[in-house]
């Protein structure tokens, strides 16, 4: 039977509102996911897809974060992240443009300094994955390219052993030729049945193709989820993710 | 549940110990936090009897004090690259170690800190006012642990809690 790593049981954000705050008026009320349902298992690749301010990238800092109030529980591998949000993160890997590291620092020195965090961190395992990615560990972080950047930081992730790997927006701006790598190396990472993956993106292609599972996401709620040859085609035809979907 | 994580304070340790090995903790932080704290030490010895007809000086001395312990504070908090300033826990944010372990790890160098100014000024008080004024008060004691050390570090401890973003 498959291992669910990653359980969404009734997901909904809290405004945190106060008379002071309403005075401001509602342009700024914080953006919140709504009733968010999801179940994700070992040895799958997720995709997320949506317009811009849908809620892929809130919904990875719900998982990320300990300071976005919500409703409803989020489990990884069966527990509650609120228990320990802090040891829960050993289990995840986050790979995302707004991710920072130490700018003056090589891809080998942030790996150290930030690594030690890590319960199961392996020095080699990153040595092994920044040599496939042919990249070099002794690049100064803030010289390398976008695409070069997420290369280091995929490499920073699998050498923790994450159980989930939150993937945003990846793949946007990555040439073709380490495209086909990358999805390779994401497919060798779910093989032996351990971890899944969750990745948002704006190409519906490469969501049909590369993905086992989708979820479309329109203003906060997941309005559809299944498999992906299933969606996409839908989408494409324009049984988009509107409000006939709730 | 623990208030303080002992494994995370440990990380925490190592972590800033490689960080100042590998030349990331901007100098000009310590340096700056070195001379205002060193003027407001200077001051915070001198008996608060002396600067009773003077109420100012004695809220100058604190204020020293404050802006010293934010810059002291700012060695952990801050990390200057290229000319701008970030904070250490944008880095730190998706790693397992929680903000409040990261506000106690910095509180805990800012107590420790606070209670050897504290510590010192009170003995200098004690001293130069038993010496050279003939009479130790209750306050030779109490103004150097609330001026250099309550006020501080409430103060201080306060804004990096409020700064969590």
């Amino acid at each position: 039977m498959e291992k669910t790593i990653l359980l969404l049981k009734h997901v909904t954000g809290i405004q945190r509102r106060s008379p002071l705050w309403d005075r401001v008026g509602a342009a700024n009320k914080r953006f919140v996911l709504r009733d968010i349902n999801l179940q994700l298992k070992a040895g799958y690749i997720y995709g997320l897809i949506g317009e811009n301010g849908a809620g892929k990238t809130t919904l990875m800092h719900y998982i990320l974060k300990d300071t976005i109030p919500y409703k409803g529980h989020i489990y990884i591998e069966g527990t509650d992240i609120r228990k320990d949000h802090a040891q829960i993160l050993n289990r995840i890997g986050y790979v995302s443009e707004d991710r920072r590291f130490f700018e003056n620092c090589t891809a080998g020195q942030n790996a150290g300094l930030l690594g030690a965090f890590y319960e199961n961190f392996h020095e080699e395992i990153f040595t092994d994955a920044m040599a496939a990615m042919n990249l070099s560990a002794r690049k100064v972080y803030k010289t390398m390219s976008r695409g070069e950047r997420l290369k280091f930081q995929l490499a920073f992730a699998i050498a923790h052993e994450p159980c989930l790997y939150l993937l945003d927006e990846v793949t946007a701006g990555m040439d073709p030729v380490f495209r086909v790598d990358f999805f390779r190396l994401l497919q060798q990472i779910i093989r032996d049945g351990r971890a899944c993956v969750l990745m948002t993106s704006h190409i519906t292609e490469e969501i049909e193709t590369r993905t086992d599972y989708v979820g479309v996401m329109v203003n906060g709620s997941l309005v559809r989820f299944g498999e992906s040859l299933d969606i996409i085609p839908d989408l494409r035809k324009g049984r988009a993710c509107g409000e006939d979907h709730r | 549940m623990k208030i303080i994580d002992k494994k995370q304070q440990k990380l925490l340790d190592e972590f800033f110990q490689r960080e100042r090995s590998l030349g990331l903790v901007y100098y000009g932080f310590g340096v700056a936090a070195g001379i205002v704290l060193a003027i407001a030490a200077l001051l915070s010895v001198v008996p608060y009897q002396v600067w009773e007809g003077n109420r100012m000086m004695m809220g100058h001395v604190s204020l020293l004090e404050v802006t010293g312990m934010e810059i002291y504070m700012m060695q952990y908090r801050d990390l200057r690259e290229d000319g701008r300033n970030r904070r250490v826990y944008e880095i730190l944010c998706y790693l397992p170690v929680s903000y409040g372990q990261f506000v106690l790890y910095i509180l805990r160098k800012l107590l420790r800190l606070g209670l050897c100014l504290a510590g010192i000024s009170a003995a200098c008080q004690v001293v130069f006012a038993w010496a050279f004024l003939d009479t130790v008060a209750a306050g030779n004691l109490l103004m150097p642990f609330l001026g250099c050390l309550v006020l501080p570090v409430a103060l201080v401890g306060g804004t990096l809690l409020w700064s969590r973003g």
